[in-house]
């Protein structure tokens, strides 16, 4: 009977000392994510909270908030050409920079992983060289290059015979827009170039191994293994380029302000503009952010939804 | 030891939340000079968004603070971009430099309601060394106390013509008379890229900066007739004073139609779209354009960083009256005191060393007029002949305007409430839409511009208490005249 109840009493012991360093474990687990959340709640989630908050305050982001306009800003957004244009400017960038860029990535890719393909390092390493490079710098340089006077993309052109006289690729209004997302493509190329590497090196050899002994030849192995396997990195791939693009600034701000008029403005820059140009509207600026933030997630989770039946497909 | 080791690991983790931030107690001890016990220092800080003047600035406290070791000046400088938001931050967080220049969002009314500043610890002797109209209301002073140290004269024409003589005389023009009129500039800008078989072009213009296209455009309409014409203040700001009307598109049109007749006659250089201001500059400099309409500042640049060059200045071409720049006193970025600065005497000995030193440093350099005439005038300054003849040049068009503040100064709020209006598309924008395309309508869009910017004028008069649109009439306005304070007492 003694027996039975020391055997009891110690592994309520045991259990307790479990318990409590589980508990202790946790413990620690919570030290180690405070800063982090701490850091998140201060510099993601309050000024999310508070971009919704000034949308409804005329505010020049000085003094007290005292001047409640409601939902007047939005009222406005809705009726805002200049808004809109730089709207549909933003659609029409990411369009642009995912139609050209990620099929030329994934072409990229293959030939890159090909395991006959000499010097692949250095090839790599040349495609990713923009990727480092500051937006600031490729801006700079990519204004001469495409230059209407001297211009190196010109001079080629008419060299070639394709054109008569120079034209004004970054000072068209028909031509800014297109001119800045193939730059922004090229530029961020070597990115999504990576990635398709990443998901093509994760396609086990067996598979083509066994491919191979079936008598598929190269173009039967590309279509029915290679693109099925990678077409769930690739849906990842099309939404973080999506999102990308639709956050086109820095090659804007540098190479035409938005300009000619406003043929080139993106959202980024329109917010910027109001914001921090003259005296800011802090509340029209952040509702513009809002509408344009609530856009963006409504496109990511119809993608998440592609995401999702391409991961499905490609597990099958 | 487990639950030191947790305290332990809390601290860390609180310790990396905590920014490096440490505050200025205005006094901190210095050694002096080899002696073992620290001496009390008055440090005083100096935010700086004027780049141009910053290096005479910095030459001024460097010798203050040498002649001054109980005083630590120090200069703090910003890229004009990044001002604004720096001074939000910094009336936000309640930490004022001891002198700082404006920002956008609060003007000087708001800044002494909030007391945020304080007069500057000069007396009558030291005013009265400045020209007339530099202790201006609602800029460096307020009811007659002084309140904004002028960092330069506010006699500032903007935007001035510089001519390439080389290319002129190359063909067959003559380098000492650049043109008066539009019809002059056209006809010699076309010569001499005739000349040279469009190796160098006749204009070289920057309009990727919306300010830019706005100034140039308002100046050059004040050409085309007097009594349809603009005062130069900020983007927003395009006022008939006689009747107080608040935009006329038409000279705006017309001088806009001028500059695109280089365009479509390919007499300017291309890529204007692209180009801002320094850019267009070094274009000139390379004498790849015959004329420049730009900032005066790049004299300064041309005499310095292109000796090669032989160049002039003149006042911009007009079509029938000469070109006013039509402006208010006081300062372009006066030095407001806060008024959480103690050492008021330390203030004082500053301002007074800059008095003697930063202002013949800047006319000296060539960078700017001093606000004080005996400086601009002084013989021993070995100045170039082109500065010689942008002091002439300022005499000749630069005019001072009407103040409605110095009526009421409750018409402050109305300008900052005109200001803090969300722009929707700027005129800059609209002006170079008009240059990249043949069908863009800019009467129209002027029209749609002028009606938005006058609904927002009527809007603030009604908001603001005590003001007035009868504030903002001055029928003995002339624009060519300069409004001096005797123009005040004829309309009582």
């Amino acid at each position: 009977m003694s027996r039975a109840v020391n055997t009891a009493s110690q592994t309520d012991r045991t259990y307790s000392r479990l318990l409590k360093r589980e508990t202790q474990k946790k413990l620690w687990a919570y030290v180690f994510i405070l800063p982090q959340t701490i850091m998140f709640m201060a510099f993601v989630a309050y000024p999310i909270v508070m971009s919704y908050v000034y949308s409804m305050y005329e505010w020049n982001g000085i003094g007290p908030r005292e001047n409640f306009v409601g939902l007047k800003y939005y009222g406005e957004l809705m009726s805002d050409h200049i808004f809109w244009n730089a709207y549909k400017n933003s659609f029409l960038f990411m369009l642009t920079t995912v139609v050209t860029q990620l099929p030329a990535a994934l072409l990229l890719a293959l030939v890159l992983n090909s395991p006959k393909l000499r010097l692949k390092v250095l090839y790599r390493t040349t495609y990713f060289l923009p990727v480092v490079t500051s937006s600031a710098v490729v801006a700079a340089v990519m204004r001469y290059i495409f230059g209407q006077r001297n211009g190196v993309f010109n001079e080629a052109l008419m060299m070639l015979n394709l054109i008569e006289k120079p034209v004004p690729w970054l000072s068209s209004m028909d031509y800014a827009l297109f001119t800045i997302a193939l730059i922004s493509s090229w530029k961020w190329l070597g990115i999504k170039l990576v990635y398709f590497l990443a998901g093509l090196q994760s396609i086990p050899n067996e598979v083509y191994e066994a491919a191979m002994i079936d008598g598929a030849n190269r173009r039967q192995t590309l279509w029915y293994i290679t693109i099925p396997l990678i077409m769930p990195v690739g849906a990842v791939i099309l939404m973080l380029s999506v999102v990308d693009g639709l956050h086109a600034f820095d090659l804007v701000k540098v190479m035409t302000d938005g300009g000619p008029g406003i043929a080139t403005q993106t959202v980024d820059l329109y917010i910027y503009t109001t914001a921090f140009a003259g005296i800011p509207s802090i509340g029209y600026a952040s509702a513009a952010g809002i509408f344009f933030g609530l856009s963006i997630f409504a496109v990511s989770l119809l993608l998440g939804w592609i995401v999702k039946t391409a991961n499905a497909k490609g597990g099958k | 030891m487990k639950k030191k080791r947790l305290a332990l690991a809390s601290l860390l983790a609180a310790s990396m939340l905590l920014p490096a931030c440490s505050s200025g107690s205005g006094e901190e001890p210095v050694n002096n000079a080899g002696k073992e016990e620290a001496v009390k220092t008055t440090k005083l800080t100096m935010w700086i968004r004027t780049w141009d003047n910053l290096p005479y600035f910095q030459e001024a406290v460097d010798s203050f603070n040498k002649a001054n070791p109980d005083i630590n000046v120090e200069i703090v400088s910003f890229n004009p971009d990044q001002y604004n938001p720096a001074m939000q931050a910094a009336v936000n967080g309640g930490e004022l430099p001891d002198l700082f220049q404006p920002f956008d969002q609060m003007n000087m009314y708001q800044l002494k309601e909030n007391n945020l500043i304080q007069p500057l610890p000069v007396d009558e002797a030291f005013t009265k060394q400045f020209d007339e109209g530099t202790w201006w209301e609602g800029v460096t002073s307020i009811d007659g106390q002084p309140y904004g140290f002028p960092d330069s004269s506010f006699k500032d024409p903007r935007i001035i013509l510089y001519y390439n003589k080389k290319l002129m005389k190359d063909a067959g023009l003559d380098p000492e008379a650049p043109p008066k009129t539009w019809n002059e500039l056209y006809a010699q800008a076309k010569t001499i890229q005739e000349h040279t078989e469009g190796k160098s072009f006749g204009l070289a213009q920057p309009m990727k900066a919306d300010w830019f296209n706005n100034v140039l455009s308002q100046l050059l309409a004040t050409s085309v007739s007097y009594d349809n014409t603009f005062v130069l203040n900020g983007e927003r700001f395009f006022f008939n004073f006689k009747d107080g009307s608040l935009f006329d598109k038409d000279a705006l049109v017309e001088s806009n139609a001028f500059i695109k007749r280089f365009i479509d006659d390919e007499l300017m250089l291309p890529d204007y779209l692209l180009m801002d201001p320094p850019t267009a500059a070094a274009q000139f400099g390379e004498g790849n354009a015959a004329f420049t309409m730009t900032g005066y500042w790049f004299l300064r640049t041309f005499l310095n960083d292109y000796p090669d060059l032989d160049f002039g200045v003149a006042a911009l071409p007009a079509k029938s009256n000469p070109v006013v720049a039509g402006t208010w006193g006081g300062s372009p970025n006066p030095f407001y005191l806060s008024s959480k600065t103690e050492n008021k005497e330390a203030v004082k000995k500053l301002l007074d060393h800059f008095t003697k030193e930063y202002y013949p440093l800047l006319v000296k350099n060539q960078q700017n007029l001093s606000p004080i005439a005996s400086v601009n005038n002084d013989a021993n300054l070995n100045i170039s002949p082109q500065f010689k003849d942008y002091i002439k040049l300022v005499n000749d068009t630069v005019r001072l305007q009407p103040s409605p503040l110095v009526r009421n100064s409750a018409e402050a709020q109305v300008m900052t409430d005109i200001r803090s209006q969300p722009i929707k598309e700027s005129l800059g924008k609209m002006i170079q839409q008009y240059m990249s395309s043949d069908s863009y309508d800019l009467a129209k869009a002027f029209d749609q511009y002028g009606k938005m910017t006058q609904e927002q004028f009527e809007a603030a008069l009604n908001k603001v208490e005590g003001s007035s649109k009868d504030n903002w009439k001055f029928a003995n306005w002339n624009i060519s005249e300069d409004y001096s304070m005797k123009k005040y007492e004829e309309l009582k």
